[in-house]
């Protein structure tokens, strides 16, 4: 839906505003609800996201960050202690990491379009690439190799090496429409004064 | 017959587009433990040894590295900083290995690209796993850095042997192979 919405460029600009706004705030229920905010908007930008990957990531991060106590202690286990400082970090640095990748995934688009020869380089790139998923069901397990040299053959031949192969047609993407910049200025500003307003 | 200009552009591009078709095709397969890759996102990396130049393998690096932040989304986190960190060790090595004993034929008469895989999967671990302690996980993961090492030396072998064993088979490759002389 967000690809519809908003274009490749203004996605981006808008994603980096959104990472920004999580870096600047410092509490806990701020960054936990950027990070919720990310997760919703990934979701919209039709990515998926395995949220218990995610928690196993933050459970792992706290798990690590333990073992470095500081603060008041919460739970004495012989020489083991578990204190409320080491733990909020943990937490935080764990959800804050995934509120990143959650506002990447929202704001990164495949299409993204880059300026010059860069630009025409990933154009053709990504149109092999997604040539090659187009085909991918012919691959054989039983003639592997067999099946991967004619898909190989077939995207991009050999035979006559002196010929290059033929280009792929240029991509074009629609600007930003009102929704978009509504969804924008909406996420962005609701980020801010969460950022601002929840220290 | 030596090829032209644009059709080594092409070539670079769709040997990105393989690594990516390969990053894609790398999630099908079941994890032992999570944040691990299997890397045959570098098979067309290994392969391209014989068949770029130096500015072209560099080029494919960056198509490997941006492209797959791109199709997966994570070009604006910390995973693309880890991905560009790892990736290039891993191609600075396997590139300097290979220029290396090529240069030594008397020495290496053939360069496994089993061997390369490994020195590459390690030179990616150890920079990943300094990352990890550094700025996620603290000191204390230290202790899971020999599991680490242990699973991307398998995967760094296992990729090394199926590059050789492509090498070896493939038409498509002995062919572009056979037009670089």
């Amino acid at each position: 839906m967000l690809g519809n919405w908003i274009s490749p460029k203004t996605r981006l600009v808008w994603g980096l505003l959104m990472i920004l706004t999580l870096s600047v705030s410092v509490s806990w229920p701020a960054h936990a609800f950027i990070t919720a905010e990310g997760f919703l908007l990934a979701r919209l930008a039709g990515k998926r996201v395995s949220l218990l990957y995610f928690a196993f990531l933050t459970l792992s991060i706290t798990l690590f960050q333990i073992f470095l106590p500081f603060g008041r202690v919460l739970f004495r286990l012989g020489s083991f202690a578990l204190t409320e400082g080491a733990l909020s970090e943990g937490l935080l640095k764990g959800v804050t990491l995934s509120g990143l990748v959650f506002l990447s995934l929202a704001a990164v688009s495949k299409n993204l379009i880059f300026p010059g020869r860069l630009g025409a380089l990933w154009g053709k790139t990504f149109t092999y690439y997604e040539r090659l998923l187009e085909v991918r069901k012919s691959l054989n397990a039983r003639g592997l190799f067999s099946s991967l040299d004619t898909i190989l053959e077939a995207q991009f031949p050999t035979e006559s090496p002196t010929r290059t192969p033929s280009l792929p047609q240029e991509r074009n993407f629609a600007s930003t429409t009102l929704t978009g910049w509504v969804v924008i200025t909406g996420t962005t500003l609701v980020s801010g004064l969460t950022a601002v307003w929840l220290r | 017959m030596e090829q032209k200009k644009p059709f080594r552009t092409d070539l670079t591009a769709f040997l990105g587009a393989l690594s990516l078709f390969l990053s894609t095709v790398e999630y099908l397969f079941p994890k032992p433990v999570p944040f691990f890759r299997l890397g045959l996102s570098n098979l067309p990396l290994l392969v391209g040894l014989d068949l770029l130049n130096l500015r072209e393998l560099g080029v494919l690096l960056a198509l490997k590295v941006v492209g797959q932040a791109l199709v997966n989304g994570t070009l604006a986190s910390y995973v693309f900083l880890f991905s560009v960190a790892g990736s290039t060790a891993s191609f600075l090595v396997m590139v300097g290995l290979h220029r290396l004993t090529r240069r030594i034929r008397f020495l290496f008469r053939h360069t496994s690209l089993i061997s390369l895989s490994l020195a590459g999967a390690l030179a990616s671990n150890t920079v990943q796993i300094a990352l990890s302690i550094t700025f996620i996980f603290g000191p204390a993961s230290g202790v899971i850095a020999p599991l680490f090492y242990g699973l991307g030396t398998l995967a760094g072998l296992g990729v090394g042997w199926l590059a050789e064993i492509f090498a070896q088979k493939s038409q498509w490759y002995k062919r572009l192979r056979d037009a670089q002389d």
